[in-house]
């Protein structure tokens, strides 16, 4: 309801600014016209608030009616009957017009008045006359005078409106007009023929109304501009409606109705600027000449509202462009690759007819047939190079858009979930491109969650941890400080000595523990740099130089002297290590020893240490990495049993590769690095 | 002599407990504060010499209340936390915090602690070091270049002669790493060719010279397959 009420706002606001550029312009160009149909006298334009004895149009009428008469007398074969009819034509005047045409070598009379020819006496030739006609035209059988009030008009000036009028046969045979007299009086006050149509009443009547015709629709489409300028706002909305309903005509069709419009109103003019006669008839001229000429402008104002709101796509909207669409459609049906080829024979297919037919043009333009089939060849060949560029340009934006593509692709596997990839929505890769957007934003949805859910792990461990620990530092403290009691039965002495070792390896259980989830949740920080792995070997050993010299066990070192770089964290490294070899610590036959190689070749670092097991490792390499496994089954011995699997995921998270390799009573661990 | 005053802030009171049962048993008066605004309340109203400061606490947490206390107060402050991480302690020591220990703490290392923060704090506190050019200085940690004497807060520190020139080696460019064969060189005067273990060991022991907790060094630490440094405080 709301829309329809604007749309009609907008088209009445359009429609005013119609009416009223048509009117101004209709009265615009129908004063030019005037003007130009009286070879530029202003008169013209006066002529409908003056009088209309003064119009020109007057003039010209008395100037036909006198021609009639004077055809009649300056040709002597005329006969009978077109005496008749000329007679018949001045008498629908009835008592405006008085006439009198005589030719005495042919015996010739025609007259309307009673009587003889009047007498014109002399100079001041004021003929005699009844009362109320003090205007005629006479022709003495030398030249035709024209009298007004008794004087004679100087007919040879511009601007006496008479150029053009009066007849001029009498200057090429003077010999027989000789003794022809042709007067004619139009009377001062012009009557209504009660027997027949007065030209003169009735374009005096014509006249008068015309003015004021004019200055009311003058009036009116002025007040329309004005309205439909307050309303323009609304008025450009009707032209963008317009422009969309002119956009959906092809360019070509533009063109021909533009060229067809021009024509129609060059040659409505050129018909009806030729035009004389009765007022009656130029007027009706001049109105289909406006009216040719306002269709044309309007057109062309179409063109134009079309060309602003439309823009490129005026150019582009045409067949060419149109066929193209519509074969792109077409082609959907096939497979990508299948569709690409098609395009290219096509075009070749499609560029041979072209040009065969352009050659057969050119060969009959050359045979002469005509400047019409040179341009037929011509539009022909320009369509087809049309049609290679066009080709050209999609295949360059084509692989433009499969570069982006795959630059895409490289920056979602680089990780980059939020940059969209932005193609064209009619690029041949368009498809394409929405699938990996949409693949980009699943991970990218998915890597978030995944983040997300890490973080509530990362969180969860922290807070399971303060909370394990917070009670832990109280029952660690007060052992402490039972420990530090004195006058205990030895029995509790003995009890708070197992409080105390079991508060601490819980203290260790729960930091491992801590490390461990902290390590498998990829959210660990690490501090890369380049270091000497033999140098990390060698300081983890000697910080455990008192353990392993209390140990019994002999170390048996293969560590090249020269460094061994790798990239990795050291501190977590020093876990590693340290877990390593406090394994072998523990687990090692008393007596044995322990091996401990490095070897690098510039590709990769490998380390491993080898033990004697002291009991027997009936379980496989996998089973000792669960977490909690613990080589000898029982849970007496100290440690919290997360030892390897702590070196395993610190030495993953670190770069490393991580083994266990159980053979009989050899456990030998196996660390590798990139270089 | 007035006797020490510590303040002990803890969210647990049982934990604030036992840190001052431990620290009457050593002679030390003890404030207690069960959050952080307590705390401040209690410092602005009493002298205070040391505070052990608990990190998670409600109303105000530790690291707030500590650099609370730190716009006035030059006070020396112990972070007992439950929090172990790396990243924890640099943040806690890099806001003002002259010593972290963690929860479960050792007893005798906490009152370690405590005595050298102490020592330090009411000994030293008044040398304006940089005064002093040939004087290289870490934290508690003082080199006289003129004796060539090792202090550890306050204290003299009995180091061997290639302990000593070490430690002036270390100290005299804190926060650089030093490689095992670099320090060989330059202490012994010899090409190294195999001789990380000699360092090594001279390292160790003057760790267990200086360091309350040798397994976790504040000074002299191990860079772990690169070589050694002096942490610069």
């Amino acid at each position: 309801m709301d829309t329809k009420l604007k749309k009609s706002k907008s088209f009445t606001a359009w429609l005013c600014f119609f009416l009223a550029v048509s009117i101004i312009g209709g009265l615009f160009i129908t004063g030019l016209s005037a003007l130009a149909r009286f070879n530029g006298s202003v008169d013209a334009l006066k002529a409908p608030f003056t009088d209309y004895k003064r119009s020109i149009a007057f003039k010209e009428l008395t100037g036909n009616y006198f021609r009639e008469l004077f055809d009649l007398v300056a040709y002597p074969s005329t006969d009978s009957r077109s005496k008749e009819w000329t007679k018949k034509y001045l008498d629908n005047e009835g008592e405006n017009l008085l006439y009198y045409a005589v030719n005495k070598d042919s015996g010739l009379l025609v007259k309307n008045i009673e009587g003889d020819l009047p007498q014109i006496s002399g100079a001041e030739m004021t003929p005699d006359l009844p009362a109320g006609y003090k205007y005629y035209w006479y022709f003495d059988g030398k030249k035709v005078w024209v009298i007004e009030d008794g004087q004679p008009v100087d007919v040879e000036r511009l601007d006496s409106g008479y150029r053009g009028v009066i007849p001029r046969e009498y200057a090429d045979n003077t010999a027989e007009l000789a003794n022809s007299k042709v007067f004619m009086a139009v009377k001062d006050t012009l009557v209504k023929n009660p027997y027949g149509h007065s030209q003169y009443y009735m374009e005096q009547q014509f006249m008068r109304v015309l003015g004021w015709i004019y200055i009311a629709l003058l009036v009116v489409g002025i007040a329309l501009l004005i309205y439909a300028i307050i309303r323009r706002r609304e008025k450009r909305e009707f032209d963008r409606k317009l422009a969309s309903w002119s956009g959906q005509i092809w360019l070509e069709v533009k063109m021909v109705l533009s060229l067809l419009a021009l024509s129609l109103a060059l040659t409505i003019y050129i018909d009806f600027s030729g035009v004389y006669g009765f007022a009656f008839e130029w007027v009706w001229g001049i109105f289909l000449v406006s009216c040719f000429t306002l269709v044309g402008l309007w057109w062309f104002y179409l063109m134009l509202v079309d060309l602003i709101f439309n823009g490129k796509s005026f150019f582009t909207h045409n067949s060419i462009n149109s066929l193209l669409t519509w074969y792109r459609k077409y082609e959907s049906r096939y497979s990508w690759q299948k569709s690409m080829l098609n395009r290219a024979y096509l075009l070749v297919a499609v560029e041979a007819v072209m040009a065969l037919i352009s050659v057969m043009f050119l060969l009959a333009a050359i045979n002469g047939a005509g400047e019409l089939a040179l341009l037929a060849a011509l539009l022909i060949a320009g369509a087809g190079i049309y049609l290679i560029y066009r080709y050209l340009k999609r295949y360059d934006e084509t692989l433009s858009d499969l570069g982006k593509l795959m630059d895409h692709i490289e920056l979602v596997k680089n990780g980059d979930m939020k940059t969209r990839l932005e193609v064209p929505a009619d690029s041949n890769v368009y498809p394409a491109a929405q699938n990996l957007n949409s693949i980009q934003e699943g991970i990218g949805i998915a890597v978030a969650e995944k983040m997300k859910s890490e973080r509530m792990k990362i969180d969860l461990i922290t807070n399971v941890s303060h909370d394990l620990k917070t009670p832990l530092t109280s029952i660690i403290s007060y052992v402490e400080l039972l420990n530090r009691e004195e006058g205990l039965p030895e029995h509790v002495n003995d009890y708070v000595k197992i409080l105390s070792q079991k508060s601490e390896r819980l203290k260790n259980i729960i930091q491992d523990l801590f490390d461990l989830s902290k390590a498998n949740s990829d959210n660990i920080a690490l501090d890369m740099e380049q270091l000497d792995l033999a140098l990390l070997i060698k300081q983890t050993l000697a910080d455990m130089e008192e353990l392993i010299n209390g140990s019994g066990l002999t170390f048996r070192l293969n560590i090249p002297d020269e460094p061994v770089y790798i990239v990795s964290d050291g501190k977590k490294l020093y876990r590693v290590w340290e877990n390593l070899i406090t394994n072998a610590l523990k687990y090692s036959l008393s007596g044995t020893r322990v091996y401990i190689d490095l070897t690098a070749d510039g590709e990769s670092a490998r380390a491993a240490i080898k033990n004697t097991a002291n009991y027997e490792m009936n379980f496989s390499a996998d089973e000792i990495l669960q977490r909690f496994t613990r080589g000898d089954a029982s849970r007496t011995s100290e440690g919290s049993g997360l030892g390897l699997p702590i070196a395993q995921s610190f030495t993953q998270i670190c770069g490393g590769r991580f083994n266990i390799r159980i053979d009989g009573d050899l456990f030998k661990v196996e660390l590798c690095f990139k270089q | 002599m007035e006797k020490q005053r510590v303040l002990v802030v803890d969210d647990d009171r049982e934990i604030v407990n036992a840190i001052a049962i431990n620290l009457q048993n050593e002679g030390y008066a003890v404030l207690k504060a069960y959050d952080g605004l307590q705390a401040l309340d209690m410092i602005s109203s009493q002298s205070v010499h040391l505070i052990i400061l608990d990190v998670m606490m409600p109303k105000l947490d530790g690291l707030s209340t500590m650099l609370k206390v730190r716009e006035e107060k030059n006070i020396p402050v112990i972070i007992l936390s439950a929090k172990s991480e790396d990243t924890d302690k640099v943040l806690g020591l890099s806001m003002g915090a002259d010593d972290y220990v963690t929860k479960p703490f050792n007893r005798m290392e906490l009152m370690a602690r405590v005595k050298s923060q102490l020592r330090r704090y009411l000994s030293l506190g008044d040398v304006n070091v940089q005064s002093r050019p040939n004087l290289l200085q870490s934290g508690g940690l003082c080199f006289d270049l003129e004796s060539r004497t090792l202090m550890l807060d306050g204290d003299w520190v009995k180091l061997t002669a290639k302990e000593t020139r070490i430690m002036e080696l270390l100290m005299r460019s804190p926060g650089r790493i030093f490689p095992a064969e670099e320090i060989y060189e330059r202490v012994w005067g010899e090409t190294a060719y195999g001789v990380e273990n000699t360092v090594m060991v001279h390292i160790r022991r003057i760790r267990e010279k200086i360091e309350i907790n040798p397994k976790e060094p504040k000074y002299l630490k191990v860079v772990w397959g690169i070589g050694y440094k002096i942490e610069k405080i």
